[in-house]
């Protein structure tokens, strides 16, 4: 117990060592944190109404960005996979990125459910009186606590074996990677369903959500992954072969193709059909009756998957510099796909046909761009203290010795 | 933390190890101020609405009827403080033998809003930011398509001879979407077919607004506001007792009213009768008639809500010289 | 674990040795300081929307009948008594002219379908009596049946409780349930009620940042009026409606085209009600 007290006493040092870059990032990192907290305190004072949400769309950035990083944490489970079912090598030593990622995407996305909260003091209700199984709500609070356990155990489990220089025992961990390959799938489709079930809102209520939601967040997560590794590699000094990244990218690949696809027939079904359902993607894709609020952001996230796509089917996709093009494409052309292309426009027009239109306000944007800057803290830390750990830098042997950390 | 570690650690580096932790503290200093001061809003916070007390209320369900008292009790202290009037303040539970329904004639409502007004000045709800538990749309005639409506219509006179109006509120269903979703139960149905909302019980995220067809339900974005001298002292816990920032809030039927027999504020602010109210229950009430005699349908009836509310119309004869002075939808009971 | 005495490990003391500079401390603590002073004394960025409470007239929303119901039978304070019509009109007989002027009751405007005449309902022997066609009487407190007596089926609908408002309790076995009689809201001598006509609509919706956005509505629904329509049905209610119009435009005097055509559906209604 105190050896595993002194490991993460040790965790915590290693988090405040690093070189000037290390700190200039931190530091603006916890810049943007603080501003992020800043706004959410008035945010507690003043309520809601310092967001631009109304009741006509009474979700916007907050479940957009929940909505947008369950998908990065589920697609946790891309690096996962090829390791644990298809026994690809390549990706074995990463895995722990990719659940770690997982892990502080979870607590993104209960910080953004948090702020979203109307009266966050009342969160405890959720113990006292769960509405289990009816609100799906309560399944994506089990769903998103239990995939956070499942990581913290999985990557817990493994950094502090490597820095005891213990082999882990495949008994602690394996059955938990299969059980959490399951979860991560049944996260996003949870969290799908919580809009797909409310049968007013016909903008959700179709079976292709859940689906799309999946291909999008397969191909998001690992783009963001290959990104990361490639940071990890650069800076960290941790081994991540080429070949890894181009595994990757053919996940991403196929994702992307998929969620293009998901999106033809979506369109299809909705505009050659023409019936009232479609005003709201009408909305989004072509505005209504002189609002146009969602149009600019919808074509720029479809140009930026096509882009993406484009890239990657073509032979320069073997250059890095392009894949990460596509990659950032990617990721910022799904993450505005989910947020003003799936959450918002749903509200828009309202059940009873009104247009009010919704744009996020400073306020709104400091908390979620202070959400997205601790999320980054969180994981550069995580990275800062598995890299040494598990690259047996730093180990349970040292502890009393005199050892220099390599930068 | 051991005093071997900290030899260890310290051994013949003193000056060094001193000075980094003097880096140290002045570091965590400046990262606790900032800190505390991005936190410094929280210092504007109504300090009274986190207390022990409200923290550890229970659940309406769960309340017996000492722990309710204590929290009426509580609730006529707070409003008594802040709108200096003593509210008359209870808990009304449903009548056993009564389910109600409303039933609201489409061809006579002539959109002159005072439903809405006599609904805000009952049930207390906030004048700043505005939350109007109806909806008057003015739609053009031959078409029930909500997209249609307006909804902020500012006439010199109604009605408008090319259109109708179509008040909505919240609809009570029978397979309330609202309630399904809610992960805190603070929404539920009462035996009596009324939708309630426990305020002292929502944790405020709003799914039940997203989840809702009629758009029946409302936020209080902001503390709401209401004038000291047009607070409505007839409160009824489950109903239009003050509600704070950060809950949801919708129509109710007035219970403080109509769990005592009484009609809802909107029924007898209206000018022209077009709103009818009663317990389904009892086949000679009013609605009950309107219901098996009139051409009676609800609203997005595709969505299988089966609401409570219905909007209903004269067979035989219009209400004016107009032709078409009825929505289209009555299959050709006129004219 | 107390964060004060730390106590360095391997890679805390590496740092330590390589970097002497109070550069990076400094720059953190510049930054962290600014930020705190910001947070304090920087501008309040909030874009709270605000609006003035509204407040509605309560004689708005007052809850009486429109109009006030006769007493039975009818009666007015004279020099401080009260008169019945008897009082009266048991020295002035009846006008036999209808199309004369009216000497008394100017203020009265008829316009009640093929009730061109006082005796249509007024009894003309007993002014204190209202009369049916077959020359019976009904009592002021009972005109429900004089009224019935031609509008059959909105009678039924007032009896079921479909037609009228309903005040007070719904349960009656906790308060009267109040239902209004005829005359409680129509002029029996014009008995259009004019709310139907003209009401001037209380203020609308001006809910969190309601803004502009429906107005903007308002116009593409006003240039919708000259667009072509799609629909079949909706193009023929279209046409109606701008016929109507212009009709009413045109003809002032046709308010008096438009009783006749009441008073032939009155006049069926009376068969069914008879």
């Amino acid at each position: 117990m105190k050896m595993y007290l002194r490991f993460l006493w040790r965790c915590f040092r290693l988090s405040f060592v690093g070189d000037w870059r290390y700190y200039a990032w931190m530091l603006l990192l916890s810049v943007i944190v603080l501003l992020g907290l800043n706004a959410y305190a008035k945010q507690l004072v003043y309520g809601l109404v310092t967001t631009g949400m109304t009741d006509q769309v009474s979700w916007g950035l907050y479940i957009a960005n929940f909505t947008y990083l369950v998908g990065m944490a589920a697609a946790a489970v891309m690096v996962v996979i090829p390791v644990y079912i298809y026994g690809r090598r390549e990706l074995h030593d990463l895995v722990i990125f990719g659940e770690l990622f997982a892990v502080v995407a979870i607590i993104m996305c209960l910080l953004f459910v948090q702020v979203d909260l109307g009266r966050p003091d009342r969160f405890m209700h959720m113990l006292w009186r769960f509405n289990f199984p009816v609100s799906m709500l309560t399944w994506d609070v089990i769903a998103l606590g239990g995939y956070l356990l499942l990581n913290l155990h999985i990557c817990g489990y493994l950094i502090y074996c490597a820095y005891r220089g213990v082999h882990p025992s495949r008994r602690f961990y394996i059955p938990f990677v299969f059980i959490a390959i399951a979860w991560a799938i049944s996260i996003h489709t949870v969290t799908a369903f919580l809009f797909v079930g409310l049968g007013g809102r016909p903008f959700w209520n179709a079976a292709i959500i859940a689906p799309r939601f999946l291909a999008s967040a397969f191909a998001a997560g690992p783009a963001f992954i290959i990104l990361t590794l490639q940071v990890i590699r650069r800076y960290a000094g941790y081994h991540v072969g080429d070949d890894a990244l181009k595994l990757l990218r053919n996940i991403v690949t196929i994702a992307l193709t998929v969620n293009m696809f998901l999106l033809i027939c979506e369109l299809f079904t909705e505009f050659y059909a023409d019936s009232a359902h479609i005003v709201s993607i009408k909305y989004l894709f072509f505005g209504l009756h002189g609002h146009y609020g969602l149009v600019p952001w919808i074509w720029t996230a479809t140009v930026l998957n096509s882009i993406a796509l484009f890239i990657l089917y073509l032979p320069f996709r073997r250059s890095l510099r392009f894949m990460n093009i596509a990659c950032v494409c990617m990721i910022v052309g799904i993450w505005i796909e989910k947020g003003m292309g799936l959450v918002v426009p749903a509200f828009i027009p309202s059940p009873l046909g009104e247009l009010v239109e919704y744009q996020p306000t400073l306020n709104e944007t400091l908390v979620c761009l202070g959400i997205w800057a601790f999320g980054l803290l969180l994981y550069t830390i995580f990275v800062r203290i598995s890299v040494p750990v598990l690259t047996g830098r730093v180990t349970a042997d040292d502890a009393s010795e005199s050892h220099s950390v390599p930068r | 933390m051991t005093s071997e570690d900290q030899l260890v650690a310290t051994g013949g580096r003193d000056n060094l190890t001193r000075r980094s932790f003097l880096r140290g503290s002045l570091g965590a200093a400046g990262g606790a101020a900032a800190l505390a001061a991005a936190m410094s809003p929280l210092r504007h916070m109504d300090t009274e609405d986190f207390t022990v007390e409200k923290f550890l209320q229970k659940h309406y369900k769960e309340m017996s009827p000492s722990d309710m008292e204590a929290v009426l009790e509580r609730i006529r202290g707070e409003v008594e403080k802040r709108y200096a009037i003593r509210p008359e303040l209870r808990d009304i539970k449903a009548n056993d033998g009564v389910e109600f329904a409303y039933a609201l004639h489409l061809g006579r409502c002539i959109g002159c809003r005072r439903c809405v007004h006599a609904c805000v000045a009952e049930n207390n709800t906030s004048r700043s930011p505005e939350i109007q538990y109806i909806r008057v749309l003015e739609m053009p005639k031959g078409s029930i398509d909500l997209e249609q409506g307006r909804h902020d219509y500012d006439r010199p006179k109604v009605p408008d001879p090319d259109h109708y109006y179509m008040p909505i509120q919240c609809h009570q269903c029978a397979n309330p979407p609202c309630v399904k979703v809610c992960p805190v139960e603070a929404t539920w149905q009462e035996q009596d077919g009324l939708v309630v909302i426990d305020y002292d019980w929502c944790i405020g995220c709003r799914y039940c607004e997203a989840a809702c067809p009629y758009w029946a339900r409302r936020f209080n974005f902001a503390e709401p506001q209401v004038p000291r001298e047009n607070i409505n002292p007839n409160m009824a816990y489950l109903s239009n007792r003050p509600r704070k920032q950060g809950v949801m809030e919708k129509c109710h039927f007035c219970i403080q009213r109509t769990r005592e027999g009484r009609m809802p504020a909107c029924l007898e602010v209206c000018p022209v009768g077009a709103r009818k109210f009663g317990n389904i229950l009892d086949p000679e009430s009013e609605v009950s008639q309107i219901l098996n005699n009139k051409h009676v349908f609800v609203l997005k009836e595709e969505v299988g809500t089966l609401p409570r509310f219905f909007y209903y119309f004269d067979e035989d004869y219009p209400r004016s010289e107009s032709l078409v002075s009825l929505p289209v939808i009555s299959g050709g009971g006129h004219a | 674990m107390s964060p004060a005495h730390s106590n360095p490990d391997a890679s805390t003391r590496g740092q330590g040795s390589t970097k002497s500079g109070w550069g990076a401390y400094v720059v953190i603590m510049v930054v962290f300081f600014g930020m705190a002073c910001w947070f304090t004394f920087g501008p309040d960025m909030l874009d709270i929307p605000t609006s003035q409470p509204v407040s509605v007239d309560p004689a708005l929303l007052s809850t009486a009948p429109r109009r006030v119901i006769l007493t039975d039978p009818p009666t007015i304070n004279i020099d401080g008594y009260d008169r019945t019509c008897m009082d009266c009109h048991k020295m002035f007989p009846l006008r036999e002219d209808p199309s004369q002027p009216l000497l008394q009751h100017r203020d009265i405007v008829l316009h009640h379908g093929i009730n061109k005449e006082c005796r249509s309902c007024h009894d003309s022997k007993d002014r204190d009596l209202l009369v049916l066609r077959d020359g019976k009487n009904v009592r002021y407190n009972e005109v429900e049946t004089l009224c019935a007596a031609c509008h059959g089926s909105v009678y039924l609908d007032w009896k079921q409780g479909a037609h009228g408002r309903t005040n007070g309790y719904w349960d009656s076995s906790r308060g009267e349930v109040r239902r209004l009689r005829c005359t409680e809201c129509h002029d029996p001598h014009n008995p259009r009620v004019p709310a139907m006509d003209s009401v001037a609509p209380l203020p609308g919706p001006n809910t969190l940042r309601m803004g502009k956005s429906d107005s903007d509505h308002r116009i593409d629904e006003a240039e919708h009026d000259d667009a072509p329509i799609r629909d079949p049905l909706r193009r023929a209610i279209r046409k109606h409606a701008v016929d109507k119009r212009s009709r009413t435009d045109a003809d002032e005097q046709y308010d008096g085209h438009t009783q006749s055509e009441t008073g032939v559906r009155q006049g069926t209604e009376k068969e069914h009600g008879a």
